[in-house]
Parts: structure tokens; sequence; C-alpha cells
């Protein structure tokens, strides 16, 4: 069944990125790391917004859109964070 | 570019760290395949969604059904989600907010412009902002929408300040007034349909294209112009405010 | 179709927005005071005539956003509970901002401060109302943000490390929730918290559904051992926004996590995981009290007792369930209800108290190493007299709410044969009187030391008149809350869903 393999593809991102926000050490590396988890999550969501008939279930289409406008907000609040961390660190770029 | 950028409580080299790496991600391993084999034995329900969506399609004001869930049957949604934008916004701007008396976009010159891209934005931009105004306008009847044609418009806003010759002040009062016009008018309109169902939100059957069309438009201009703002406070930093992208900071540091 | 208090349950959310907007618009400082004044002003009568409205019926509120029904639209729900947190929300927000008011004074921070503030305004009020599991991630997202970008008002290093930590503590969190939400909308297509109440049965999958969203929400609440982001962020945040951080925010999620354990995932909650609750509660009051005795800073001490307090939250679980079968379960849940808007209300309204009497401590004095305090009574009596006030409540000492509160949660752990909790909550009840001591003997009872001593005219800051009895009057209210025990009681019984 093609849903069931993007499901899993969905869940399997959605592990990857809880292990990158859990386990690295760095800052930016975490930010991206919740980037590829909330996409596993919307992948869930799409993967399983077809009903029994075949017919297309359109409020996980309307959710994702949503959530992806939500994750971008958060993703850019993050950054301006570390950029502001950085410029009152002037931290040494590669060490 | 932050390798030395951890986080307070998690200094400390990877190596340390490798035994409990591979602990969380044997738990995450074994807790994900859970759910997957979970899932696999829940039979697929029926949605009564479904036939709700088909069935108010036509009363919604659009033929588009994400255009339609988006911004009629779950718009609260997407109001808030406009709020969470605004949230963003003001945290990156800069810490007065008092309106100055420049302009919103000032011409400077910069000896590091790129006259390539400025030349070959005088063909590009024009197109963009038709497609923009092709995608808000598309998003009734096909896949496009506010957010879409917005995130457009902030790109070509992008690019234009990667040419390096423009200098834009998003304290300025125009720029806070287009920041927030989505959520103004998302307001007033939802409200405004309140006077005649006292139910916010609920627009009446014969209008809702028009007012959804109203609200869009008002949320594609809001959208994107925090998308630049992002942008901008992200490349942006104290130290030198009037290059959009120094490539002389960057090189000097690595 | 609606009654008319059910007419304007939505102003709970458009009053806030509305007054985010304009004072962003309009940045004159006696302007956006004008607007924080008229919309807590408003928030307030809206709030009363919802109260009004819900004793005349009894039952809940509801409201059809959009006049699309619940698997289509978004609908409102108001019953006891979220009516308790609504008119704590409304009323804290209005002492804060009239604290705030005067805090931020000149500085120019105040721009931004107020419209975020009324932004994280309409998160809360709309977390508490809506009935939808997804309009309530995007709630829960407003909260988060809209925090994160207070805490980030302090623009110094230690300030935005805290920030940033707090923001992908929350974002895990939130991501965590939704992640539940994508598999009960799978498994149930609808995201209406009536219906899946209704449906929701037990299978593997909502045991995962539950663990997922109990360990997003307990990030989010910081219960130990996942708290180590909330010392930070509450106390590196203006006094206003880690008043309003430790009062209402942490309660937001923990608000969630009752509706998910106690009503949507009930059938799914064993004995056991109730059983952990309490255990992670227990462990949450005792090592909170342990690091709030050996903070050396003021604001880290009265955020490990935030850390202590909501382990009492957590202890109040396992008191759901009872060997002995002649107990009633819908009782049994009354009785937890009702404690645990006890404590939600005491500490609140305690630790704001708490949070503003640090503010105007670092106000006066530009710091607030608790060592340093010595015999500083004298200076800022009222500020340190409602740390007392305030503490007492905490640590649960009559006649006080937080007495009340303990009380109730004795006599829960006594009725279900449970014991073992009652020596948690005596033993972190002497921890935190020997925290909140520790200042107090320094303060009031040490000679003020000479080569510590403070010179006022050197104070940086002259502290409006205000600003002390703001906290002040909060504190009074816990003892207020103490002697009228019926007010809460009856609220959280009104219109109880079944």
């Amino acid at each position: 069944m093609e849903g069931s393999l993007y499901t899993a593809i969905g869940i399997a991102m959605f592990g990857i990125g809880l292990f990158g926000v859990v386990a690295l050490a760095q800052a930016m590396k975490k930010i991206l790391a919740v980037n590829i988890c909330g996409v596993g999550i919307f992948m869930i969501f799409i993967a399983n917004s077809t009903a029994v008939n075949g017919s297309v279930d359109y409020v996980p289409h309307a959710i994702v859109l949503t959530g992806i406008v939500v994750a971008v907000a958060g993703t850019a609040l993050a950054l301006s964070l570390v950029c502001r961390i950085y410029d009152k660190t002037k931290q040494q770029v590669g060490k | 570019m932050f390798h030395s950028m951890t986080l307070h409580n998690e200094e400390g080299s990877k190596e340390n760290n490798f035994g409990l790496g591979v602990f969380l991600g044997g738990v995450i391993c074994v807790f994900c395949s859970l759910i997957f084999f979970s899932l696999l034995q829940v039979p697929v329900p029926s949605r009564p969604v479904v036939e709700l969506i088909e069935q108010n399609l036509a009363s919604s004001g659009v033929s588009n059904p994400v255009t339609a869930v988006l911004l009629n049957f779950r718009s609260l949604d997407t109001l808030l989600e406009i709020a969470v934008l605004l949230i963003v916004a003001l945290a990156v701007m800069p810490n007065k907010l008092d309106s100055t008396s420049q302009g919103f976009i000032t011409h400077v010159k910069n000896p590091h412009r790129n006259d390539v891209l400025e030349a070959f934005l005088r063909w590009l931009l024009p197109s963009i902002v038709v497609t923009a105004g092709y995608l808000l306008w598309t998003g009734a009847s096909l896949p496009g929408g506010a957010f879409q044609a917005g995130a457009l418009l902030a790109g070509a806003g992008i690019l234009l300040l990667l040419t390096g010759s423009y200098r834009v002040d998003f304290s300025c009062d125009i720029a806070q007034k287009m920041m927030v016009v989505g959520l103004v008018i998302f307001l007033i309109v939802g409200v405004g349909v309140a006077t005649n169902s006292k139910t916010i939100l609920d627009f009446p059957d014969k209008y809702a294209g028009a007012l959804i069309l109203v609200i869009e438009v008002a949320a594609t201009l809001s959208i994107a112009m925090i998308l630049v703002l992002l942008y901008h406070s992200l490349t942006n930093s104290e130290s030198d405010k009037y290059a959009p992208y120094n490539v002389d900071r960057i090189e000097k540091e690595e | 179709m609606h009654s008319t208090a059910e007419l304007i349950i939505p102003a709970l959310i458009l009053i806030p927005l509305v007054a985010s907007i304009l004072s962003m618009l309009f940045t004159t400082r006696s302007v956006q005071l004008v607007i924080s004044f008229l919309a807590a002003l408003g928030l307030c009568v809206v709030v009363q005539q919802l109260y009004l409205g819900l004793n005349v019926d009894s039952s809940t509120l509801k409201y059809e956003v959009g006049g699309w029904a619940a698997p289509l639209g978004i609908g409102f729900l108001i019953d006891g509970l979220s009516m308790l947190m609504i008119i704590l929300s409304t009323f804290l927000i209005s002492v804060l901002s009239f604290y705030a008011a005067f805090y931020f004074n000149n500085k120019p921070v105040a721009q931004r401060f107020w419209p975020l503030w009324w932004l994280l305004v309409t998160g809360l009020n709309a977390l508490f109302i809506s009935s939808d599991i997804f309009n309530i991630y995007v709630t829960l997202e407003i909260i988060g943000l809209a925090s994160v970008a207070l805490v980030a008002l302090n623009d110094s290093k230690e300030g935005l490390i805290a920030a940033l930590r707090y923001l992908l503590v929350g974002l895990l969190g939130s991501l965590l929730y939704l992640a539940g939400v994508a598999l009960l909308y799978h498994s149930y297509g609808t995201l209406s918290l009536l219906s899946l109440a209704e449906q929701v049965e037990v299978n593997l999958l909502n045991l995962m559904v539950l663990i997922l969203i109990s360990l997003g929400l307990a990030l989010k609440t910081a219960i130990v051992p996942l708290h180590f982001w909330l010392p930070y962020a509450h106390g590196s945040a203006p006094a206003p926004v880690s008043a309003i951080l430790s009062a209402l925010v942490v309660k937001a999620s923990f608000y969630l996590l009752v509706r998910f354990w106690m009503e949507i995932l009930s059938p799914v909650v064993s004995n056991s995981a109730l059983m952990l609750m309490g255990g992670l509660g227990a462990g949450a009051v005792l090592w909170g009290c342990v690091k709030a005795l050996r903070a050396e800073r003021l604001k880290i001490m009265i955020a490990y007792s935030t850390v202590a307090q909501i382990g009492y939250l957590f202890l109040l679980f396992p008191l759901l369930t009872s060997a002995d079968p002649e107990i009633d379960s819908s009782e049994l849940r009354q009785h937890t209800l009702t404690a645990i808007s006890y404590f939600i209300v005491a500490h609140a309204c305690a630790k704001a108290a708490m949070f503003i009497a640090a503010g105007n401590i670092i106000k006066t004095l530009g710091h607030d190493n608790i060592a340093q305090l010595q015999g500083m009574a004298k200076y800022m009596p009222v500020s340190l007299f409602t740390f007392a006030i305030a503490g007492a409540s905490l640590i649960g000492l009559p006649p006080s709410a937080g007495f009340i509160a303990k009380w109730l949660l004795l006599n829960a752990a006594v009725d279900t044969a449970q014991w073992w909790w009652v020596i948690v909550v005596i033993t972190g009840g002497l921890l935190a009187a020997l925290a909140i001591f520790r200042v107090l003997d320094l303060a009031f009872i040490k000679p003020e030391s000479s080569t510590l001593a403070f010179d006022k005219n050197k104070s940086i800051y002259k502290l409006s008149p205000f600003m002390p009895y703001a906290g002040l009057f909060l504190a009074l209210c816990t003892v207020a809350l103490g002697f009228n025990a019926e007010v809460i009681i009856n609220l959280v019984s009104l219109g109880g869903r079944e």
C-alpha cells in the first residue's frame, strides 16, 4: 500500500528529527532537526488523507499549510536569536 | 558557522555523549516502529468530513476545497496563523517601533552592489509580481493562495535586497501598516459579518468569494512583508546595517 | 442559536488581538497604556458576563466559529475548569498590566512589550476556550513564540541563550503534541475534543498518542526531569513577563494535560501511568525545593519554587485512582479537579506576587543576590512583606490559598489510602519553608552589614509607589482565597462534563 510507505517515511523523519533535537549539541543543527521533525509530521498527515472509498480528505492539506507557516515563524525566531547571540559573543568562526 | 555555539547545558565533546546518543537513537527507533505498526492495525476510518466539505463547497465561495477549508471552514486557524507571523515580526524588529521619517526603500550607493542581478531583476521583478497575482487569484479554484503568493513576492523582495543598492527601513510607518494589514482586514471582515449572522467569520454565501479574496489580498501583502523582514533581520546584524549581504565580513572571518 | 452569553465568547480572543494591533501602530506611551487599560477593562466585563451566563444555564457554553459545526469547523467550549482559567488569566493580566505600565516606564522596550503581551493573552484565552485539537496546537505556538519573544526583550547574552533554549524546547513540545494530533486524526477523522472523548478506545495506537502528547505537554509544563529550561527562562525575563510565565503559561500546558488525561484519553490511562505521574511530581517537589534552597539569585530561587509547585499539580494525578472500590470514581474525579484548580489559582497569585516583589528589589538594588539582601527590609518593607505573605501561601501556612490547596491534597491522599504522598507534601512544605525563611531571615532580622551598605541616593531607579502595592494586592488575594474556599469549588463543579 502506497499510503503506508509514505507514513513510514514520515515517521522515520519524525524520529530522525527527534534524535537530532535531543542528541545534537549545536544550536543550528537543533533548529534544522526541529524542521525535519515537523516535515515528518506533515508527511504523516498527508499520507493519511485518503478516506475509505479513495476520496480525498482536504482538512489535512489545510492543516499542513497552516503548520508550515507556523514552522517558518518558529525557525525564523530561532535563527534571529542565534544571530543576536552570535553578535553578542562575536565568536570566531570554525573554532 | 556556529560551531562553537552550543546550548549551555549540553557543552562537551561528541565523543563523551556517544553512548547516550546510541541509547537515545535506540529508544526513538523502537518508539517510531511501535507507532508505525500500531498505525497499520487501525482500520482506515470513515471520514464524515469528506462529504461535509463536498456538500458545503458551493456555499463556501471558492471551488478549491483546500482554500475553502483554510479561509472559510477553519478560518480561525488562518487568522491565528497570521498572528503567529506578527509575533515573530515583532520579535525580530529593532527595539524602537517609533516610525521614522525615512522612506521605506531608499537607494544607496554601495561599492559591492551586484550589477548583474540588478539588471536581471529589471526583467524578472515584473513577472514575479504578475505570477504572484496569478497565484493569488487562482487560489479560488486551483492550488495557490495567499501564502504561496506572499512567499513569491517575498522572494522578489529578497532578490531586491541582494542587489545591495537598496536600503529598507522596516520601522517606517508604511512598512508597519503593511505588516498588520492582513490581520486588520481579516478582523474587520470577520467581525463585520457578525453584524449579519451574529457569528464571527460566518461569511454570507453570496459574498463569501469576494470577502475571501479581500482577506487574501491583504494577507498576501502582510505575509510578503513579514517574510522579507525576517530575511532582512537575519542578514543585517547591528554592526553592518548598510550592506545587505556583506561579502567582506564573511571572507574576513573565514 | 446561541444564547447571549455565548455570543460574546469570541471577544475573549478579539479584544487582546485588537489591543495588540493598536499598540503596535500607536507607539506613544500614553496611547499604549490607554489601549491596555481599555482592553483589560473590556476583558473583565466579558468574563463577568460569561460567568453570569454559565451560572444561569449551569451547563457548558458553546460557540461555532463561522457557523460550521464540529467536524468541519472549529468550536469554542467553556465549562467550569476553562471558566476558572479564563477568570484567573483575566485577573492576573489586569494586575500585571497595571504593574508593567510602571515597570517599563519610558524604556523603548515597552513599545514592543505591549503588542507581544496582548498577543500572548490572545493565545492563552484561545487555548482555554478552544475545543479543536489542531486549533489548540496553533494557540500553543502563539503562546510559545510570544513567551520567547518576551523573554528575549532582555537583551543580554544570558537572556538570549535562555530564550533560544526555551524556544527549542517549546517547538519540540508542540511538535510532539502535533504528532499525537496526527495519529488521533488518522484513527478518528475528527479534531473536535468532544467527539474524540466519545470515541477513544483502548489500543496500542492510543497509548502511543498518550505518550506523545504527555511528553510534549510535560516538556512545556517543565516537570522534573524536563524542567532544565525553566529556571533560566523565567529567571532572566523582565519581572512582569516572569510573573505571567510562571503563573499562567506553564499552567496552560498543564490545563491541556488535565483535559487529555481526565477526559479525552481517560480510557487509555492506566493506574500505573497515574502512579508514574505522581512519582515525577514527588521528584519535582523535592528537587525543586532543594534547588530553591541552594539558589544564589532571588529570581532563580522563585523559578525553582515554580518547579516544585508544578510537582504538586502532578501529585494529584494518582489520587484519581483508589484501591477502595466503594469510592465513586466521578466523585473522586471532581475532588481531584477541585484540588488541582485550587493549586493552580493559589500558586498563580502567590508566584505573580513574588516575581513582582523580586522585580521591585532588582529595580531598587540593581541585583538580586540573596546574600546581599541582608537587612534590606527597612528600605523595601512592602516588597519584602509581599514576599513573606506569598511565601507563606507557597509553604502552605494557614490562612492562605496554599494551605487549603495542600489540605485538599492531603484529604484526597488519605481518602484513597495513599499515605506515602503525605510524606512528600510535608517534606516539600518544610523545605520550601527553609528556602523562604532563609531570605526573610536575612532581610528582616539580620542587621545591615557595613560592607554591603546600601546608599539610598545611589539607587538606580526610584520605584513608583504603585509597584510594591500591586504585588501586595496579589499576595493579599491568596489570603482572601484562603477564607473563601467555596468560590473556586463551586466554579469548577459548574457545567462539569460527564
